[in-house]
């Protein structure tokens, strides 16, 4: 029996998980289904060890584990989770990675090497009969999959620490059906044979519905539901992880422009991708003067179409690969502004004013070669003004706060002129009334005639879209325009499910959502 | 189950199977640090099997060299001839182990040229009338490079910085004992240095003790496992619950005592202790680690591979000299040769 007692973890200003409780018989499953940042994985990493939370205690068959006690006390006392990512180590052996995450294996003596690989390979068999993987291959050389059922393997093996709860975050992301249907199958059966409570999380609403019996759902940070699998309906699932509950639904912008940009439909796209003939896809095209949504689950693939709307700006796209699928009708260039301020944005020695120059010096220079200074502060004192940066041209951009850094990176992008204003989730973490002016800032560039392409991980940003494009699994899958962009419709077209995304139909037959 | 979910679940169970999972960038897996290996690129490797393929280029070209220099002078293949050539080799054979223990974690000693100097001056100038003073000094070298581990691990430093810095500090510590080169070797430690072992020379059957009880360390014991794991991928090894702290502190202290068996070594080879003869070092171990198969990444411990590199690193600037080569031009030469066969080893990895 675990019991997990109100769990608090707050992140600098954002609470990731906020007073959450569960508990699990022995035997029980349990799902946890949520959108992006609704907290499941902080969750069960508070659950496993990995992350400390700042209140709450998890209790295991009477072992009771304080906040801080750590991996090895949770490992102990029998908690085992495969997560999301892949944590193995790239340049060791599958063995001693498998050795490592159980050191009571490393009591093998002369030949725990030996008797890693056997039971490694024993377990593999026994979760995953017709896949074979050499425990002595060297861990980096797998393939995605492969690393998946190695961390698999891993999590469900019997060692002289029993296993008593089992998590599984996102077990299937690279399984193909039948592997998925074979692990399922071997939890079932541990969880009727040793009594084990199981955790799932997963973004495929037939993993849930198939192998739970009851699924918590979790909205940014908070349980919102707790149904028992046989009486849920997907509708009531979806509305409690959905934003139609809750008075502060977001309100769409008052005037949609879902036939396109100020200049209507009549304009040709800027640039188009065909569908790849793939299951379900469909094109991504973009028109002036629109704002268009990359909507979906993080890591779906929406970093990696801005980049490729990136690379088609740049001249050296025209040879590059996937060029075919694309269609331009020009020439454009793009800017590119990141949520990422560390990573991908900031200049952190240069002051404010270089740092919003950097993209457009070009248009900054006379003869060719020498930057005018004149210019150069003219242009910076407009946008400062515009993005309201009350500190001015010349202060250090690190001594900003991160909500203006962000103003800095934006307007660094806004100032290049560019015809297509690519925005890689660029208000993550950044205070209320910033976005809500800098959204009126991107619906200008867009009357300006530019294209935007933005991707967010908060649903509540796509409203302020003229259109959305839902991608799963590295596909556009469904495209929303206008009045058509809800919570509700966003998050259903975001899992991929027969039971999420079913005939409309069957969906309105929910009356009693 | 509700009816209504029962009924969507029998309509969709006529609908093909999911197709495979993307395995590209759009896959959920966020993998850091991991090369996705193609499906050619695995069979391939499945079909080598458990052979690591790292050390290969330093072994080759440790026996291509040697093989060259004995064609162009056959004396160098007698008992005498190995000894002669390859003994140098030995103290450079343990600073890069000391390397290699840094690079292993992704860490780099950029002053290991100047502490393995200390160790050759303290074990030349103080150890031969103060024993046991000389023997604490050296103890508080390696004392000095735990305390390193710890000030690279819990403030956060880069270890490139730590290590020039502490370059500076040997240097300045060995001037201060040697202010010019001088001394003399224990009679002990001259006689361990020059032991003429009978039908094995000396530096091969270092080499060979170096390198087998190097690789059964990294590769079968548990130490070795944390040690490459924690170079590897932290965030791994952390969630294994491998405290990389202690790890660290104790890496680099094995790497400080590699170093001064170094420089007891090259006191035994050159009988006085010089502050500045061994300045070289720094770069040379590197270069040995690198052509063995090391990755400054960290992750990988190429035992043999950096014996065998600095066996081949040696043997550069002898076959230099019996090409005739002014010495003046060798010291290029080496650099040259390093670069092109650094550069080499990107094809053989493809």
């Amino acid at each position: 029996m675990l019991i997990v007692d109100s769990v608090t973890k707050t992140y600098r200003n954002t609470k990731a998980v906020a007073d959450v409780s569960l508990s699990i018989a022995d035997g029980e499953a349990l799902g946890i289904v949520g959108h992006n940042g609704a907290g499941k994985s902080t969750l069960i990493k508070v659950v496993a060890g990995l992350v400390t939370p700042d209140a709450g205690t998890v209790v295991l068959d009477d072992i009771v584990l304080p906040p801080g006690s750590g991996v090895a006390a949770a490992r102990k006392a029998g908690i085992r989770l495969a997560s999301q990512e892949v944590v193995l180590c790239p340049d060791l052996l599958v063995l001693e990675n498998v050795a490592l995450a159980h050191p009571e294996l490393f009591a093998g003596g002369r030949s725990w090497r030996r008797d890693v690989a056997r039971r490694f390979e024993q377990q593999l068999a026994a979760v995953f009969p017709r896949r074979r993987i050499s425990a002595y291959r060297r861990t980096g050389s797998l393939s995605l999959t492969d690393l998946q059922i190695v961390q698999l393997t891993v999590a469900t093996m019997p060692t002289s620490v029993p296993i008593r709860t089992l998590i599984l975050d996102e077990p299937t992301s690279a399984l193909t059906s039948d592997l998925a249907a074979a692990l399922f199958g071997y939890v079932r059966e541990l969880r009727r044979e040793s009594g084990l409570g199981a955790v799932i999380i997963s973004h495929k609403m037939r993993d849930i519905v198939d192998n739970s019996e009851r699924i918590l759902v979790m909205r940014d940070g908070r349980q919102t539901a707790e149904l028992s699998t046989a009486d849920a309906s997907a509708d009531q699932i979806i509305a409690a992880m959905g934003g139609s509950i809750g008075a502060d639904a977001p309100v769409n912008e008052p005037v949609r422009r879902a036939s396109g940009g100020r200049g209507g439909r009549a304009a040709n796209p800027l640039l188009s991708r065909s569908a790849d003939g793939g299951l379900g896809e469909l094109p991504f095209t973009v028109y002036p003067g629109e704002i268009v949504g990359l909507a979906g689950l993080e890591g779906q693939g929406q970093t990696e179409l801005l980049a490729e709307v990136w690379r088609m700006s740049r001249r050296v796209s025209l040879f590059s690969r996937g060029r075919r699928r694309w269609a331009l009708t020009r020439r454009f260039s793009a800017a590119y502004v990141s949520g990422d301020r560390q990573q991908f944005g900031l200049l952190p020695l240069w002051e404010v004013r270089r740092n919003i120059t950097v993209a457009s010096l070009n248009n900054l220079l006379s003869f060719g070669f020498l930057l005018r200074a004149d210019r150069e502060r003219s242009v910076t004192d407009d946008w400062v003004k515009r993005v309201q940066i009350r500190e001015g041209t010349e202060r250090q951009v690190l001594e900003l706060s991160g909500g203006t850094q962000q103003k800095v990176l934006l307007a660094r992008g806004m100032a290049a002129k560019s015809d297509v204003l690519l925005l890689d989730d660029p208000f993550r973490g950044v205070d209320v009334i910033t976005k809500e002016s800098a959204y009126r800032w991107i619906r200008d560039e867009a009357d300006s005639g530019k294209a935007v392409v933005w991707y967010s991980s908060e649903t509540a940003e796509f409203h302020k879209c003229d259109r959305a494009y839902v991608m799963r699994e590295g596909a556009v899958r469904a495209v929303l325009a206008g009045p058509e962009i809800s919570d509700d419709s966003l998050i259903r077209h975001s899992f991929d499910s027969e039971v999420a995304s079913g005939p409309s139909a069957n969906r309105r037959n929910g009356e009693d959502v | 189950m509700s009816e209504r979910l029962a009924k969507v679940r029998d309509r969709s169970s006529g609908r093909p199977a999911a197709p495979e999972p993307p395995r590209g960038p759009a896959g959920r897996l966020a993998v850091a640090g991991l090369p996705g290996g193609s499906a050619a690129g695995s069979a391939l490797v499945q079909g080598i099997g458990r052979v690591d393929r790292g050390p290969l280029l330093a072994v080759g070209a440790a026996v291509a060299l040697y093989i060259w220099l004995s064609v162009l002078e056959p004396d160098a293949l007698s008992y005498n001839g190995l000894t002669l050539t390859l003994s140098s080799t030995m103290p450079l054979m343990f600073v890069a182990i000391a390397q290699m223990i840094f690079i292993s974690l992704g860490d780099l000693d950029l002053g290991n040229g100047y502490s393995v100097a200390l160790a050759n001056v303290v074990s030349a100038i103080i150890m031969p009338r103060h024993p046991l003073l000389g023997l604490g000094a050296l103890a508080l070298i390696v004392a000095a490079y735990a305390g390193m581990g710890a000030l690279v691990q819990w403030r956060a430093l880069p270890a490139i910085i730590v290590t020039l810095g502490a370059s500076f500090v040997w240097l300045g510590l060995s001037l201060i004992v040697a202010p010019s080169p001088g001394g003399s070797s224990p009679a002990w430690l001259t006689s361990v240095a020059n032991w003429n072992p009978p039908g094995i020379p000396l530096p091969l059957l270092v080499a060979l003790i170096v390198a087998i009880l190097g690789t059964l360390v990294a590769a079968r014991t548990r130490a070795g496992v944390m040690l490459r794991a924690a170079g590897s991928n932290p965030n791994a090894a952390r969630a294994f619950g491998i405290p990389i702290g202690v790890v660290r502190v104790l890496a680099y202290t094995a790497a400080g005592l590699s170093i001064v068996i170094g420089g007891l070594l090259l006191t035994g080879l050159t009988q006085s202790g010089d502050a500045n003869a061994s300045a070289d070092f720094t770069l040379m171990s590197v270069a040995a680690v690198i052509l063995g198969g090391g990755e400054f990444r960290g992750g990988r411990t190429p035992v043999i591979g950096a014996v065998c590199g600095a066996l081949a690193l040696t043997l550069v600037s002898p076959v230099l000299s019996a090409l005739n080569v002014p010495s003046n031009y060798q010291t290029g030469a080496v650099g040259v040769v390093l670069v092109l066969v650094i550069a080499g080893r990107r094809l053989l990895q493809r």
